[in-house]
């Protein structure tokens, strides 16, 4: 957890100056309020003495990190001074050292930051620092530096812009597994001298593969043959039959996609022509399994039905200037591919990271007919941006080029080979959907320390060497035992996170939905989308859910409305949806539509059925449950509150 | 107010251990409690927000101004009322014709004439409502929550069987029906504070019941099996029981709503007929009335609209005159109802009731006077026909906003607009961020109340910068 998100901190030091000076969010063009004369800070803060021994994490933290970080931290050393860690800091810079132990008064740091002079005093830029903070800082120099910031290895963590080479451990990792991440984990679990946990059944791990890959349950007699199966190579082989089936592989992702490229049949924007979809590029683009940096370059230089992504949503009437389609193009890229959030410094210098407005700028320039004017919180600075691409080590973007040829120079940067970045936040996030948990979290900044920076380089590695398949990419954490582990149990996690086995997966409506239809055989209806004939799938003859504009059902489940990029779908259940659940209209109506269908062909045996949804036989105590409705059901509203409770059962709507 | 007392375990309570969510999903942490953002002290439990959906002119409702009674052959310039003006109870504050009944509790109320709607350039009324309900225009680059859910989570429901945040009225398969989900959301606060939808209030008790056709013993049945097999499941060993019981626990509030006497609140007919008869102008008519029976049992939030469809209601395009004679028929009796009858309850100085919309109407000036947008309207040079007599334009330089109850003055007055064409605001324009400040004030939140979300605070006032009117409150 980054210190950033220390609540105590923000509470005392760091939000009082947002509260004042917020300006991400800026909603409407109601200039009364540009809030950009709010630069002149009331600091508002109560507690007056520091008599206490300040706290690094809760006091002085929060001051570096607004008004210091951006100079002397990470790799930013102005002056050759950096605030990385305690030592770095009593080394002090090209003018000697910045701190006398235990004597603020004779502390350059102190003579800096509350000087008279304007060519002399720090920060240079912004507000002088308050009383307050200075006196935070005087106490934290006289009480000799106390440096108590144990996730201090986390504030300073920063991914290298290029991957690191990984030699995976020689030897057997987790359960005797020569597969790299095995023998990665291995050492991961060593390391940590935590118990690797057992291996699940092979129903469950079938299942998961199933839902996991292709978003439909296994049939029945698939699970009884792959367990029945006694090939060592079984588990090699089900993960490439299932890799097999294409189309059921491309539909099922198109939900990940379309939530993080926020394309959808409707939505806002598309009323004046203010947006476009790119369903049938990216369907085919997935089907094709085309590689993944050849997708991003379609995407940012657009190939044709690919422009939607990069144009943005735009509504009727005016918009601010981070409203403008480039300035959304850059914060879209770097979120998405990047793992960069621009959403901050779209409109100021960000507080919370390193990217300042003419980063986000540089970049939307790249994706502007015109050069733009740097605007900061709606007020025009006068200045013109500067085009230039977030790392500048990567190569320039020619500013005088026309418009496709600067995109297409982005899309070459963004899918450089020597940017890290690229490779480790697809694989980050292609691990998350199979493990419940990424390596780095949160996702829309990949700015913390992984749980293990080697097994995430690895796998970066390993999929930029094999051509960015992301199928590959698949293969490779479905045929591991780590994918095969018992699920992390735990309901409380302490910081940092420790891996134990994947975090059990609420499913997506479009999941729930279309394993529905697997046990009742009644699919959706009227698709906006009909994928080209594929005889060897197995969605062949039906609708998946995700070919329909959302439903109620669909709506209140967590399908987004795609009006911003979602990159994580709640996984709380809440009232509202358990309410949609119980007495919804339109799973109602599906209940009993497939009620009338399942008994057009006679009585049904509700355990055929629980087994179907479960993928398990239900267990004696079980069974007797279910026969309370018969050993063969007949009644329509007796198959319909079967399937319910199917349906709603925990074991369905988790995948465990 | 019995239940004012009882322990929050509540319809929220499933967002309350969010361990999982906050790990793997960036949900939003409560922000800071700064000492300029510590709660004031509440002037009202519930809100209710009535909603004039599709821009209602000022000069026609409660700002009557020079009154110019329809002729053949005439120009549209000397028109700028197309009703004469009646007294109210205040002296010094008249209505237009036809909203009698309000006139006669005006005493009870404050009437805000200076309601400033955002400049969003040519005119989409769904963008002015997103702006008017959550505070920002989109688009936006977090989802932002409506002011609703922003009450629910930070309040919960008055009731705990029951959902906070309560929305009758508006369908959302009508035109502009994707714009109008973008903001009839919980946003970022997630699901759990999104709007409880009742499009049509003569069949709210449908949304608490079984499924139609249903019987309740089919319905219990179908629940104890549930219990029992989920119970009897031997993968609750080794399932993570987080999101285990976020399921189950939020299944049991589902069925508990469902199962509460608190849901017979939903139920029209247990008004006398009366009663029903006084509030039934239609389906905003019997909002009404379900508003001010959610509002006993104790739901926070709970907005009723006239319904937002585009060219129908409010959004006259042509025929204003006839159209608006309906549109208040519409209002007129129900609100009037609904505010006597909370008085008579006791319940009108904890309740905080809100008239609004999101911009007015001009029949010549479209936007804001030297600021305008794009004519989307057709005015004739002369009136030749009926259904060109009317506010047919979009004015966003004045708008009126009515509020009763809930810590407000009554019989008070705030703000003046020209009495020639452009009829705008003169004195004491208020800003959106300035009236839901108000309106959290009354509820005892602060404008500075705040989320993180991706490490940003986001405010319940755009940017924190809400101040509250302190003019409107005795």
């Amino acid at each position: 957890m980054a210190i950033f998100f220390n609540p105590q901190s923000i509470q005392k030091q760091l939000l009082p100056l947002f509260c004042q000076m917020n300006w991400c969010y800026h909603g409407g063009m109601n200039k009364r309020r540009t809030s950009f004369f709010l630069c002149v800070v009331v600091f508002v803060f109560g507690k007056p003495a520091w008599s206490d021994p300040v706290s690094y994490q809760d006091d002085v933290h929060p001051i570096l990190a607004e008004r210091c970080y951006k100079c002397h931290s990470g790799d930013d050393r102005k002056g050759g001074f950096s605030m990385n860690t305690r030592e770095s800091f009593l080394a002090g810079g090209e003018f000697g050292p910045t701190v006398e132990l235990g004597d603020a008064g004779s502390s350059l740091l102190m003579e800096l930051i509350t000087s008279e002079f304007d060519d002399e005093w720090m920060p240079p830029k912004g507000e002088r620092l308050t009383s307050e903070q200075i006196e935070i800082l005087r106490t934290w120099i006289d009480d000799e530096l106390v440096w108590d910031a144990e996730p201090s290895a986390h504030s300073t963590w920063k991914f290298p812009l290029h991957l690191e080479d990984i030699k995976v451990p020689r030897g057997k990792g987790l359960h005797e597994s020569k597969h790299p991440i095995d023998r990665l984990l291995g050492r991961y679990f060593d390391e940590a001298q935590s118990a690797v946990p057992e291996l699940v059944d092979d129903a469950r791990y079938i299942r998961r593969v199933y839902m996991d890959t292709l978003g439909l349950l296994p049939e029945p007699d698939e699970v009884d043959q792959f367990v029945a199966n006694t090939s060592r190579n079984k588990y090699d082989e089900l993960v490439e039959a299932v890799l097999m089936d294409h189309r059921s592989y491309a539909e099922h992702w198109m939900t990940f996609w379309n939530d993080a490229l926020r394309n959808d049949f409707e939505g806002t924007g598309y009323i004046d022509g203010g947006r476009k979809q790119i369903t049938n590029w990216l369907y085919t683009s997935l089907f094709e399994n085309k590689p993944y940096n050849e997708i991003v370059n379609e995407l940012l230089a657009p190939k044709r039905n690919a422009e939607g992504f990069i144009n943005g949503i735009k509504w009727r009437g005016a918009q601010t200037a981070n409203q403008q389609i480039p300035l959304q193009a850059a914060r879209s890229v770097s979120q998405v591919f990047l793992g960069v959030n621009l959403k901050c410094a779209s409109c100021h210098d960000s507080f919370v990271d390193g990217w300042k407005l003419s980063d986000a700028y540089g970049l939307a320039n790249a994706f502007s007919e015109t050069s733009l004017e740097l605007v900061r919180c709606d007020v025009p600075t006068g200045n013109q941006a500067m085009t230039k691409f977030l790392w500048p080590e990567l190569g320039e973007i020619d500013a005088s080029a026309p418009l496709p040829e600067r995109q297409q120079q982005v899309a070459d940067l963004v899918t450089h080979p020597d940017n890290g970045h690229f490779a480790r936040v697809l694989v980050n996030r292609v691990w998350k959907q199979f493990m419940g948990r990424a390596l780095v979290e949160p996702l829309e900044s990949l700015q913390e320390k992984p749980w293990d920076p080697a097994l995430l380089d690895w796998l970066a590695g390993d999929f930029v060497e094999n051509e960015y398949d992301l199928l590959h990419l698949m293969r490779q954490i479905l045929t591991s035992q780590a994918y095969r582990l018992e699920s992390d149990n735990r309901s409380t996690f302490d910081e940092p996170y420790v891996f134990a086995g994947s975090l059990p997966r609420r499913l997506t409506t479009e999941q729930l939905y279309d394993a529905m239809s697997n046990v009742t055989g009644v699919w959706q209806v009227e698709p906006k989308f009909t994928p080209r004939r594929h005889s060897e799938s197995r969605s062949e003859e039906t609708v998946r859910a995700w070919r329909v504009p959302a439903d109620p059902f669909m709506r209140s489940l967590g399908r987004p409305n795609r009006e911003q990029i979602t990159l994580t779908r709640e996984v709380d259940f809440s009232s509202l949806q358990a309410l949609e659940l119980t007495n919804g209209g339109t799973l109602a109506a599906y209940l009993k539509h497939s009620s009338e269908m399942l008994l057009e062909s006679g009585p049904v045996r509700p355990e055929t059925l629980f087994k179907h949804a479960l993928g398990r036989s239900p267990s004696s105590a079980e069974q007797v449950i279910l026969n309370e409705y018969g050993a063969q059901v007949s009644v329509p509203t007796d198959l319909e509150d079967i399937l319910w409770i199917l349906f709603t059962h925990p074991e369905f709507q988790i995948l465990f | 107010m019995e239940y004012l007392k009882m322990d929050r375990r509540d319809f929220m309570k499933t967002a309350s251990a969010a361990t999982l969510a906050a790990l793997t999903s960036g949900a939003p942490r409560e922000g800071h409690a700064a000492e300029d953002a510590a709660a004031p002290p509440a002037t009202a439990d519930t809100l209710i927000v009535l909603w004039m959906a599709g821009g209602m002119a000022h000069t026609e409702t409660f700002d009557p101004k020079r009154y110019a009674p329809y002729e053949k052959g005439m120009s549209p310039d000397p028109i700028l009322s197309t009703f004469p003006s009646i007294p109210t109870a205040v002296d010094g504050i008249r209505f237009s014709e036809g909203l009698d009944k309000l006139a006669s509790v005006m005493d009870r109320g404050t009437l805000i004439r200076t309601y400033t709607a955002g400049d969003l350039g040519k005119i989409l009324h769904s963008r002015h409502q997103y702006h008017w309900h959550t505070g920002y225009a989109p688009p936006l680059t977090v989802a932002a929550p409506h002011i609703g859910s922003m009450v629910a989570k930070v309040l919960g429901p008055n009731h705990p069987d029951l959902p906070a945040f309560i929305n009758v009225g508006q369908r959302l398969d009508q035109g502009e029906g994707e714009e109008l989900k973008a903001f009839h959301t919980g946003g970022f606060l997630g699901s759990e504070f999104g709007p409880f939808m009742i499009s049509d209030p003569a069949q709210a008790e449908a949304v608490v019941r079984p499924p139609a056709g249903m019987t309740g013993a089919r319905y219990a049945r179908r629940r104890e099996a549930y219990n029992k097999l989920v119970n009897a499941n031997p993968v609750a060993r080794y399932g993570s029981t987080y999101q285990r019981e976020s399921l189950l626990r939020s299944m049991d509030n589902a069925d508990r709503l469902l199962s509460s006497s608190a849901s017979e609140a939903f139920d029209l007919s247990r008004e006398p007929k009366e009663v029903f008869d006084t509030y039934n102008t239609g389906r905003f008519g019997l909002g009404c009335l379900l508003a001010r029976r959610l509002c006993e049992t104790g739901a926070r939030f709970i907005e009723v609209t006239t319904e937002y469809i585009p060219f129908e209601n409010w959004d006259t395009h042509e025929n204003g005159h006839t159209r608006l004679a309906d549109q208040k028929k519409q209002i007129d009796g129900p609100i009037a109802q609904l505010v006597l009858d909370l008085e008579e309850r006791g319940l009108l100085d904890r309740t905080l009731i809100v008239l609004a919309s999101e911009f007015s109407r001009d029949m010549l000036t479209e936007g804001k006077p030297g600021q305008k947008v794009p004519d989307q309207v057709e005015v004739p040079d002369v009136l030749t026909e009926m259904k060109h007599y009317g506010m047919h334009r979009h004015f966003t330089d004045a708008g009126c906003v009515l509020m009763f109850g809930g810590g407000v003055k009554k019989g008070h007055l705030y703000g003046r607009t020209a009495d020639e064409r452009p009829c705008k605001t003169i004195e004491n324009p208020v800003y959106i961020e300035d009236l839901h400040a108000s309106f959290y004030h009354a509820m005892g939140i602060s404008p500075k109340h705040n989320f993180l979300v991706e490490k940003r605070p986001f405010y319940v006032t755009k940017d924190g910068l809400g101040v509250p009117i302190q003019d409107l409150f005795a």
